[in-house]
């Protein structure tokens, strides 16, 4: 992480968090600094003064002093826990709002973050400082800096008495403390030394996880026998983390031998001290159990203070990722629209287009135009760049140079709101939403879904039967982990419905990327009616391992290497004779060869 | 309101589920819940030494002692106390701690891993799915099996404690009985009504606070008067969504984007999660529990030392002992009576957290059911192996519709055969019966004539090799995917992935057959793409080297070269294998002597493509047709 933010302006941060979703969670962390500041101090005294009660020998008067002294220091004690309690509560649900919020976010900044590169990782990582359950970023920013507040004020307060006592005393303290502060710092910096190999750790012990957990694996696993495999890589990924454990947890004995032994020196010193004050008549026994108290109390408080520091600054790297990604660019909501952009059927251009995904080049200098309501078919060989081309034209991806333009307009100086605006794109991945049918087809909430619209989407992408049959409207619940009656659909309906997805939008320009693989061929030949029917009179584009769709296409654009090798109709390029005539050949000539043969001995 | 964590069960179920549960985690290491008594015990010493100290300083300042002989005797106990605390911290960090996480760990991954152990068919059955939904909401609030490890030690330490203050305060004790002043029994007695008060109270307060606590959603929604439809509307998925956000789905989120979805995001994220929280005010109302509940557990704590120092300071002051021994008895006092008083909450705590385990290991205990064999699948060198269904009916569990019915067929050794049909037609069904992840409803499957319910299943499987349409390839190194295993023959794996068309890829990877797939795990990891899955995961079925061979739908996201790679060279690849084609490209049927059409749960049509061409109603000639016409 480049990015640091400091310990006071993540504090500030968090704190105006919490204040924004319970201002009386900040009154109760107030409230909480309070008693945690005197409870402590309070706790100290009542033996005081019970030994000086004790002294002075008067029954009554000593008990009503024990009492009433008693009696306050419940008082606080019962504050402090109800305090507490609600504290707790609040801060778990805030923690709720902030996980809310950072999925909004995903969907904000811009695409290309949450999939690849560096800030990919960034995510994942604030993802899991708000996986960690009670120790997560925002429960560490509300509660250390208050409880470095408390141990703050009673350094001064304990200090005060301890001055009263002897100052030389006093200084011997804070000489011993920060010698404590040196053993800590081993024991952080080996934290710290581990801090990549624990996260490693980490990430394969959540990997066998969800590995474990996947239940589509389980048919996979029993055919091939992987159990073996899973579990001794577990063993060894295990062996490998206890091993980690044992040298961290080495550090924290050494540091704590170190700790104890200067506690020794501490006590020894305090307590010949103190005996001899009592024994020559200076304090009182009350007074000897007074100061023991705040001395030994004196240095915990110190230590407490320099240990949450180094958890505020370890917790700051989580914080870090967390609002490194808060503050990731997000895609504009408005700028300048360009009349030209919206003219149908629209003209693409792509002008010196280059663009990689980290190390590896995808375009360079490539150029392309496609006219308006040119129908285009896409084709390459697996990993050609089809898909990355689709991005990039959306505006999903950035080219690193050249200018992609749609009506002449260059898509970089319109708002990304705008450019979305114009496509209605059909992906390979599924991305079906755990939300009722009708928003998933029009991406708004019920209430904002035309339904006749959407109705008309169902139908004319062929899923009407479908759906009256299994009594599917569009209140009903896709597929979530919520509803018992939430529908699932198969392989080939779920296609339809992201087709559906697209005709509702009915944007200016098509894309569809590999939408059949899945099917049988009857739905596969409707898909591609269907597609004929919406692709009419607009610009659109088809991506398909299936050359038959060549046959609805103006043109047939061949993608290798980052360029167009070949451009032209089906005809013009098997005359040709290149890349796309021999890929077509080697689809087609069992289908020519044995339909005419079966044509024949039909006839 | 009905809860099954927090309705009344006998000691006697409560005993049981905290023995189920220590029993469990004490098999995956039996010392570490004694080492951890040990540290408790060293600890309870170590807390009542402190009490001494200063009883044996005052004491001896009192009786005269010379500075230098009090001095020392409270340097020796310094001194012991320094022993004794790094003995704990030498026991607990070198040894308890890797230990316990590590009991954790391996906890939690049986969970996981039973999954991927028990019967197929039970894995998305009812019964599987409600338990996991059951431990799910379990688990939902609390740290899992550690609030077991933190019962115990809070109760063993405890009890440690109260042993070790009454062995400290039996003197003061036998003095206040013997001393017999008039206030001593109605002194008594009003101390334990105020505590029976106080643990009344306390228990009160504790179960309305778990009642609201382990209530789940459905229920707090309904508790609060809102029916079905609202509970339905302000339902939040933001934790679902956290969940896909964690597991690196992405793909969603350029959808939201080009479509615009976002305020259909929010609505159904941040805006429900407010709403619910307005409505329900799930966080305000038990802080309030809460609150009210820590406040009495802290009160009493207090009251409680209140006590111990009052009864102590007014014994001395009667002088019934020396003044130095106040604060030790008072303290050992207080430590008694918050020792009983605390066992009754750790063991509710324990109860609670074992019964909230109890889901968990109901699953960990499944058992199969499906009838498992032990005849041994004779080797064949010649892979002469038969198999036929005969008048097998099959549902998935939980369904209505039959997935085959009345499904009859032979298929023949070394033949290739094709299986085509429309989409829900049966043909995945039927390899899944094929390698026993289901036993069929009605009917049997025979091998060579036996029923493969009696043949040892592991090695029954072993005669197959499958590449599914949703074949699932691991972040781990590419030879171990090929293998299916942590060592594996280098050479045979660099050659199945050869054949399946991947040699120049794997020149081409940075740590050949060493590099991680996807970046899960290493950043190293290399992403790839459907295509070279598909082949790797061919790679892998050839790599078993099983005399059957079945592919579902092999070269569904290849290119038309490497479908053809894929097709021309399998040939090659499958040899004298048994091989089965699930396909809707049907120019693969031009590799099968042999085609058979599913349609609905049966078999209809079966031949030779030129035979079945040549029925001009049937089925397979309309699947032909309707794609080969694009390419007439």
């Amino acid at each position: 992480m480049k990015k640091k933010y400091s310990i006071l302006s993540n504090t500030v941060y968090f704190a105006r968090y919490a204040y924004r979703q319970y201002p009386m969670l900040s009154v109760y962390h107030i409230a909480s600094v309070f008693c945690g500041i005197f409870n402590p101090f309070l706790g100290i005294l009542l033996p005081g003064v019970v030994l000086n009660a004790v002294e002075t020998g008067k029954l009554n008067q000593g008990l009503l002093l024990i009492g009433g002294m008693g009696g306050i220091l419940l008082l606080f004690h019962m504050l402090a826990g109800y305090m507490n309690g609600r504290i707790y509560f609040l801060e778990n649900q805030l923690r709720q709002f902030i996980l809310a919020d950072m999925v909004l976010k995903g969907l904000r900044c811009r695409y290309e973050y949450v999939e690849y590169g560096e800030h990919r990782e960034t995510a994942r990582r604030a993802y899991r400082t708000f996986n960690q359950g009670d120790s997560c970023i925002s429960y560490r920013f509300l509660d250390y800096p208050r409880e470095l507040l408390v141990n703050t004020a009673c350094f001064f307060l304990y200090s005060s008495v301890i001055g009263l006592l002897n100052v030389w005393i006093l200084a011997g303290l804070i000489g011993m403390s920060l010698l404590n502060y040196g053993i800590l710092q081993i024991r952080i910096r080996g934290e710290q030394a581990l801090r990549a190999e624990f996260a490693q750790s980490d990430r394969e012990i959540n990997y066998i996880s969800i590995t474990f957990q996947n239940t589509e694996l389980a048919k996979d696993n029993r055919v091939f026998a992987m159990n073996d495999w899973l579990m001794s890589f577990r063993r060894l990924v295990f062996a490998a983390r206890m091993r980690l454990e044992k040298r961290q947890n080495r550090k924290i004995i050494l540091s704590e031998f170190l700790q104890f032994l200067l506690g020794v020196i501490r006590d020894g010193i305090a307590y010949a001290y103190l005996i001899c004050a009592v024994l020559d008549g200076s304090i009182s026994a009350g007074s000897f159990v007074i100061y023991f108290g705040a001395i030994a109390g004196f240095s915990g408080f110190l230590t407490s203070i320099v240990d949450i520091y180094a958890n505020l600054k370890c917790a700051g790297y989580d914080a870090a990722s967390f609002r490194v990604y808060m503050d990731l660019p997000e895609i504009e909501e408005s700028g300048e629209e360009p009349e030209e952009l919206f003219l149908q059927p629209a003209a693409i251009e792509f002008r010196d287009v280059s663009f990689s995904y980290g190390d590896s080049k995808i375009f360079e200098h490539f150029n392309l135009v496609i006219h308006p309501g040119e129908k285009v078919a896409l084709l390459g060989v697996n990993g050609a760049g089809k898909t990355t081309l689709v991005k990039l034209l959306c505006g999903l991806y950035e080219p690193a140079a050249g200018q992609i333009f749609i009506n002449g307009a260059d898509i970089r100086t319109v708002s990304k709101k705008t450019l979305y605006r114009l496509f209605s794109v059909v992906f390979q991945e599924k991305a079906l939403l755990p939300y009722p049918i009708g928003c998933n087809i029009s991406l708004k909430r019920l209430e904002e879904t035309d339904r006749e619209r959407a109705w008309q989407a169902v139908r004319e992408a062929g899923l009407e039967t479908v759906f009256h049959k299994n009594g599917i409207t569009l209140d009903t619940f896709y597929q979530g982990t919520a509803y018992e009656d939430a529908v699932e659909l198969s392989g080939g309906e779920q296609q339809r419905l992201l087709l559906a997805r697209a005709i509702y939008k009915d944007a200016n320009i098509l894309i569809l990327d590999e939408p059949t693989s899945a099917l049988d061929p009857i739905a596969e030949s409707e898909i591609y009616n269907e597609y004929a029917k919406i692709s009419r009179g607009r610009t659109s584009l088809f991506i398909s391992h299936r050359l038959a769709t060549t046959r609805f296409s103006d043109r047939i654009l061949f993608l290798e290497h980052g360029q167009i090798t070949e451009s032209g109709t089906h005809d013009e390029l098997m005359a040709l004779g290149g890349s796309y005539a021999h890929m077509f050949e080697v689809q087609s000539h069992y289908y020519r060869e044995e339909a005419g043969k079966g044509e024949k001995d039909g006839e | 309101m009905e809860n099954d964590l927090t309705s009344k069960i006998s000691f006697r179920e409560n005993w049981n589920n905290i023995r189920n549960i220590m029993r469990v985690t004490w098999e995956i290491d039996p010392s570490h819940y004694g080492i951890a008594a040990l540290v408790h015990l060293i600890n309870a010493i170590h807390a009542n030494l402190s009490l001494i100290i200063t009883a044996v300083i005052l004491n001896a300042i009192y009786a005269g002692k010379p500075a230098s002989e009090i001095i020392g005797t409270a340097l020796l106990l310094i001194l012991a106390g320094f022993v004794l605390r790094m003995a704990a911290s030498v026991l607990w960090n070198e040894v308890m701690a890797p230990k316990r996480e590590n009991v954790a760990r391996t906890f939690r991954l049986n969970r996981s891993a039973k999954y991927q152990n028990m019967d197929f068919s039970l894995i998305n059955s009812p019964y599987v799915k409600k338990l996991s939904e059951r431990i799910a909401k379990d688990n939902n609030w609390g740290a899992g099996i550690y609030n077991v490890f933190w019962s115990f030690d809070s109760l063993v330490y405890g009890v440690l404690n109260l042993l070790c203050s009454i062995v400290i305060a039996i003197p003061f004790f036998k003095r206040i009985f013997s001393a017999a002043h008039p206030w001593l029994w109605p002194g008594i007695l009003l101390l334990f009504v105020l505590l029976a008060v106080f643990i009344h109270i306390r228990s009160k307060w504790e179960a309305a606070y778990n009642e609201e606590l382990l209530m789940d959603w459905s229920d707090r929604v309904r508790k609060r008067g809102f029916n079905e439809e609202t509970e339905k509307k302000m339902a939040s998925f933001t934790w679902y969504w956290a969940m896909q956000a964690i597991s690196g789905a992405y793909h969603h989120i350029k959808v939201i984007h080009l479509y615009d979805g976002y305020e259909l995001m929010k609505h159904y994220t941040v805006d429900n999660e407010k709403k619910q929280d307005e409505l329900v005010s799930w966080a305000p109302t038990l802080g309030k529990l809460a609150g009210r509940l820590e406040m009495t557990i802290t009160g009493s704590r207090s009251f409680l030392t209140l006590t111990g120092f009052l009864v102590s300071a007014a014994y001395a002051i009667a002088g019934a002992f020396a003044l130095g021994d106040v604060l030790k008895y008072a303290g050992c006092m207080t430590n008694v009576l918050d020792g009983i008083v605390g066992l009754q909450m750790q063991w509710k705590s324990l109860s609670l957290t074992a019964r909230k385990h109890a889901s968990t290991l109901e699953m960990l205990n499944i058992s199969d059911e499906m009838y498992k064999g032990k005849l041994p699948v004779e080797k064949r060198r010649d892979h002469r192996y038969e198999i036929e269904f005969r008048n097998v009916s099959f549902r998935y569990p939980g369904n209505e519709q039959y997935a085959l019915r009345h499904f009859s067929m032979r298929l023949r050794i070394g033949e290739r055969l094709a299986i085509v049909g429309m989409n829900g037609s049966g043909k995945t069904t039927m390899i899944k019966l094929l390698c026993r992840l289901y036993d069929p409803e009605e009917g049997e499957i025979l091998l060579n004539g036996v029923d493969i319910k009696k043949f040892s299943q592991t090695e029954y499987i072993r005669l197959f090799s499958v590449v599914f349409q949703d074949f699932q390839l691991l972040s781990l190194p590419l030879g171990q995917n090929v293998a299916a295993s942590l060592e594996y023959d280098r050479a045979l794996a660099r050659e199945c992935l050869e054949k399946a068309g991947l040699g120049e890829r794997l020149d081409e990877l940075p740590y050949g057959l060493d590099t991680y797939l996807y970046q899960d795990i290493s950043d190293e990891g290399v992403e790839i793409s459907g295509g070279e899955a598909q082949k790797i995961a061919l790679a892998r079925a050839l790599y078993k080297d099983a005399p059957f061979v079945l592919l579902d739908e092999p070269t569904a996201s290849l290119d038309p070269l490497s479908e053809y790679e894929v097709y021309s060279g399998f040939d090659a690849m499958v040899g004298a294998k048994t091989a089965i084609y699930i396909s809707h490209r049907l120019s693969s049927c031009q590799f099968c002597d042999d085609i058979a059409v599913f349609h609905e749960g049966r078999l209809i049509q079966r031949g030779s493509h030129e035979e079945l061409l040549r029925d001009e109603q049937g089925k397979y000639y309309e699947l032909w047709n309707a794609q080969a016409q694009y390419y007439t």
